[in-house]
């Protein structure tokens, strides 16, 4: 089932965060460990991460540093910074009270009591 | 019509987008960095090249969308409040300087500040600060090698072949105060070169200290020994040699640590201390040289916080001693004026107008230097962190130095950044647009990859018994 994609696009930037709290990664790691992590359902184009990381970097939550890759190629690794964690926490804890309130309300309907 | 069908065309539509142009090839790099790995995959699944650069534009998005995105991105910051400052406290430098000419009644015109001249400086200062402003410092990290070269050769040039005046080379100690600057982009050179590249590191600021000794600059010997420990262990808190956070810091310590014991042994500590203690107490100095610590020591203890206006008796009066004048002895006997040093400026202005327009300067400049600080320390990209440090540091060695020279401390000698000295306050000027330039572009300052070392070449002799 395809999702849509003002769900994904929201979340976007905690998906993001949280990838890069296992390690430091290169856009193209980042598109292929969602997918294999969401199991097919996050397949985010390359032309959204890359602003969206830009923005990151601008915003102080990540930091970028050329290196070079196994294949020794060279490439723009992101890391995580000390701002980025604490946005994590925040937008991890948003996210659960968004997720838990919807749950409700999906569980449960209209209570009248 | 544009083939986005390709990396090359697709990137080409990205780009036309980003109005910025420095900052195109950096996120061009990027993008082809990621079409690349992506065309690969598919190869790798089995598809055709051409089929496979294909999908790996396709699977990219929309390029005026992307390129919109990042255009919105990257932009240059314009950095109008510290430009604004810098250059208020530049116009009030060459006002300043222009006022205590004419206090000073114009004597001896080849030493004092004219009009013409504070206001020469302060429209070439202000090219200097633009033109630095506007400069592409990834440029100038890219050819690190080349500006420490230049640097060094600039103090050699004007040491043996421009004019010396009173034994000083002149123009040297105008030279030595972007050595701060050119010793952050050396300290780039050696990245993740471990102890080797440490000890490189180190070894790199010699030649520079040396052209400093030969000047003579105290001033710029001091401000480089500074910046170095500020630099080195800057570098060695972002593990930028390689050897591990607190090891590298350690041994940045170490060094100034080694430096001062080798001075210690040699008996340069007790000359100093006492050149310390006659700073503090200037009568004390054996050889009379104390007149002009007494003075300007003096001085302070009338001084009210603001003159009022109409007691124009009393600034005359006033205006009349803050005329410093020192011969090549320091002597009090000879009261005709061999030249006005206006390094005193700050002094003068003070005993003129009262401490209080003094201490609103100072805080203006201490306040553009921490701006610069905390600004330079957000930095993500190392060497534009070390270029703002160094100019922070070579300022606010400066200012220090100043403040305590005008307050009848006299141990080095040195002028109050922006406002002390033509020639100095288009350095000066110099020296913050190129920091300015670093905040302007931080949007897409890149660090270089890591260049790896260099195998070792092992020639392997095999001897085969028949």
């Amino acid at each position: 089932m395809e999702l849509d994609k003002s769900l994904v696009s929201g979340s976007m930037p905690l998906l993001v965060l949280k990838l890069l709290e296992g390690g430091d990664l290169y856009g193209y790691q980042m598109i292929e460990e969602l997918r294999k992590r969401s199991e097919d359902a996050f397949r985010l184009k390359a032309g959204t991460l890359y602003p969206l990381l830009h923005g990151l970097e601008e915003k102080g939550l990540v930091t970028a540093q050329e290196r070079r890759a196994e294949n020794g190629k060279t490439r723009r690794y992101y890391h995580l910074t000390d701002r980025g964690r604490d946005a994590l926490r925040e937008k991890e804890d948003a996210w659960n009270t968004y997720a838990r309130a919807v749950g409700r309300v999906l569980k449960g309907g209209v209570s009248l009591a | 019509m544009r083939d986005y069908g390709t990396i090359q065309g697709y990137l080409e539509t990205v780009m036309e987008q980003i109005r910025w142009k420095r900052a195109r090839p950096v996120v061009a790099r990027e993008l082809e960095q990621h079409l690349t790995d992506q065309r690969d995959a598919f190869v790798r699944e089995g598809k055709p090249r051409d089929e496979a650069e294909r999908l790996a534009v396709e699977d990219m998005g929309d390029p005026v969308e992307v390129g919109a995105a990042l255009d919105a991105i990257h932009r240059p910051r314009p950095q109008w409040g510290l430009l604004g400052l810098t250059l208020v406290l530049a116009l009030a430098g060459a006002v300043l300087r222009a006022v205590f000419c004419e206090i000073s009644g114009g004597v001896n015109a080849g030493h004092i500040a004219v009009p013409a001249r504070a206001l020469a400086s302060l429209g070439l200062g202000t090219a200097a600060l633009l033109g630095m402003y506007f400069l592409d410092v990834s440029r100038l990290v890219r050819h690190a090698r080349a500006v420490y070269i230049g640097a060094l050769a600039a103090g050699l040039l004007t040491l043996f072949h421009f004019p010396h005046v009173g034994n000083c080379a002149y123009y040297t100690r105008y030279v030595v105060l972007f050595y701060p600057v050119a010793y952050a982009l050396a300290l780039y050179r050696f990245r993740g070169k471990g102890w080797k590249g440490f000890l490189l590191a180190v070894l790199s600021g010699v030649p520079l200290a040396a052209v400093c000794c030969l000047a003579p600059s105290m001033t710029g010997l001091l401000i480089l020994l500074f910046s170095g420990l500020a630099l080195t262990l800057c570098a060695a808190g972002g593990d930028w040699f390689g050897v591990g956070r607190w090891k590298g810091a350690c041994a940045a310590l170490a060094v100034p640590a080694v430096l001062l014991t080798g001075l210690i042994s040699r008996g340069y500590l007790n000359s100093f201390r006492q050149r310390l203690a006659i700073a503090l107490h200037p009568e004390m100095d054996p050889l009379n040289k104390g007149y002009l610590g007494g003075m300007l020591q003096s001085f302070w203890q009338d001084v009210p916080p603001l003159r009022q206006y109409g007691s124009v008796g009393a600034a005359v009066h006033a205006g009349a001693r803050v005329r410093i004048y020192t011969d090549s002895a320091g002597m009090p006997g000879n009261t005709m004026p061999h030249y006005y040093s206006s390094d005193f400026l700050p002094a003068s202005m003070a005993v003129l107008w009262g401490w209080l327009p003094l201490l609103l300067m100072l805080a203006a400049l201490a306040v553009l230097l921490v701006w610069l600080l905390v600004k330079g320390l957000r930095q993500s990209c190392l060497p534009g962190r070390l270029v703002v440090l160094a100019v922070v540091v070579t300022l606010a060695v400066q200012t220090l130095l100043a403040a305590a020279l005008n307050f009848g401390f006299v141990l080095f000698s040195a002028g109050l950044p922006l406002v002390v000295g033509n020639l100095q306050t288009v350095v000066d000027l110099a020296l913050i647009g190129l920091a300015l330039s670093v905040f302007r572009g931080a949007s897409i300052a890149r660090e270089e990859p890591e260049k790896p070392l260099r195998q070792r070449k092992r020639l392997r002799i095999r001897v085969e018994y028949q």
